[in-house]
């Protein structure tokens, strides 16, 4: 794709927005960063330009403005935060990929996973949510993550947005019609 | 961030609060900022975008790097790259904002199904292109068979809000004149008056 995507990281001051949000910058992504902290969310744009300095990230306060903008929303608050945050967006996420990096033990790498996206999409109920998650454990490199919803064109977007990211998409089946496939185990 | 929407909707095929509500699941909210782009030359368009708040123009590219401007979109219009857009060949137009934005954009996906599922959507959609037809018919013509001053002055009688917030040097692009010659004809008819 020539154009740019916005994405919008909703908790990107924590130790997996932080880390999504440099290695996102690779491809021609526009980044907003949001989090319950303005001033920590200031400090990962100011590292990551650090870095980059030609980066189009940028730190929002208002986390409905910022949804509101992006074409792709990720979510990497901890899991008991998502329905908080899901309903602060629900307007304004229509049709929109959401990404939920949440798993229910957080940090947990490979948490079994079932039911996460259907309880997303409940949630967000015409939003597109898709649950990513990675194990950068396993030994394989590039590390897996693994990649769940219902909607074909999203479970696209994602796998691509995976691989910028340096992951190895493996697309883990669909979200609500088979959970037991969304366990992010080998 | 539907409003203006719906209220050109019901314009053109009045809706019960039911049917509002369903057609509103299919929309996405999105805004775009000044300068940035909704669409690039070379990628497959995957939207129709109604334009709530601000202005969007359409255009293409030539060799010699001159941008030859084929629509503007203000509120309450409808802009996109048809051809792109319904028949998943590369676009070649690119859609940017002029000021910041607020759109609400139908996805191909959402179309489709609104087409198949929502008799008035169709209805709609049927209006919005014989509407767009007719405009194409008449912007032809002009270019064909008018004198620069007549398209100038054709344009401004017609579009009196884009000229009031659209750069001159955008106009001349749109009515197929160099900024040099807009700004002769600016100059006559100001002195003429
Ligand atoms: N998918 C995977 O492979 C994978 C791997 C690791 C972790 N995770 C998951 O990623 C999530 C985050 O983990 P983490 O280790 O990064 O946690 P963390 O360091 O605590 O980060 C959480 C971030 O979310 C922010 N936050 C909390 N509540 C919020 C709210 N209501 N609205 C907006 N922002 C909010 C926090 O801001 P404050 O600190 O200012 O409150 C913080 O910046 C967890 O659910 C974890 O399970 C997934």
């Amino acid at each position: 794709m020539i154009t740019k995507q916005t994405i919008t990281i909703v908790g990107a001051s924590g130790s997996t927005g932080t880390a999504i949000s440099s290695s996102l910058l690779r491809g021609n992504y526009r980044l907003l960063l949001c989090g319950s902290d303005l001033a920590e969310v200031q400090k990962v744009v100011d590292a990551v330009k650090r870095h980059i300095a030609a980066a189009e990230v940028e730190a929002l306060d208002c986390t409905l403005d910022a949804c509101w903008e992006a074409d792709i929303i990720v979510l990497a608050v901890p899991f008991a935060e998502v329905q908080e945050v899901a309903d602060r967006i629900r307007e304004v996420v229509n049709q929109k990929v959401v990404i939920s990096l949440a798993s229910p033990q957080d940090n947990a790498h490979d948490a079994p996973a079932t039911g996460v996206v259907a309880e997303l999409q409940k949630l967000l109920p015409y939003a597109k949510a898709v649950r990513v998650s990675a194990n950068p454990f396993t030994g394989s490199k590039p590390a897996e993550a693994f990649i769940a919803g219902d909607d074909a064109e999203a479970l696209q977007t994602v796998s691509e947005l995976v691989s910028t990211a340096g992951y190895r998409p493996v697309v883990a089946g669909a979200g609500t019609t088979d959970a037991s496939a969304t366990e992010g185990k080998v | 961030m539907y409003e203006l929407f719906f209220e050109e909707f019901n314009k053109k095929v009045p809706l019960t609060a039911e049917e509002q509500e369903q057609i509103k699941h299919y929309l996405t909210p999105k805004k775009l900022r000044r300068k940035q782009y909704l669409l690039q030359e070379g990628d497959v368009c995957k939207f129709i975008a109604f334009v709530e708040k601000g202005a969007l123009r359409a255009y293409s590219v030539d060799e010699n790097f001159t941008e030859n401007i084929i629509q503007f979109a203000l509120e309450g219009w409808t802009i996109s790259d048809l051809y792109s857009f319904l028949t998943g060949e590369p676009a070649v137009y690119n859609i940017d904002a002029l000021e910041d934005s607020e759109l609400v954009l139908i996805s191909k996906s959402a179309h489709e199904e609104m087409l198949q599922t929502i008799p008035k959507y169709e209805t709609y959609t049927r209006l919005n292109i014989t509407g767009a037809y007719l405009a194409m018919q008449r912007r032809i013509t002009t270019i064909i068979s008018s004198t620069a001053e007549e398209r100038y002055q054709d344009f401004i009688n017609l579009y009196p809000h884009i000229a009031q917030r659209v750069p001159q040097h955008m106009i001349a692009s749109y009515i197929g004149l160099t900024p040099e010659t807009l700004s002769r004809i600016r100059k006559k008819l100001s002195s003429g008056r």
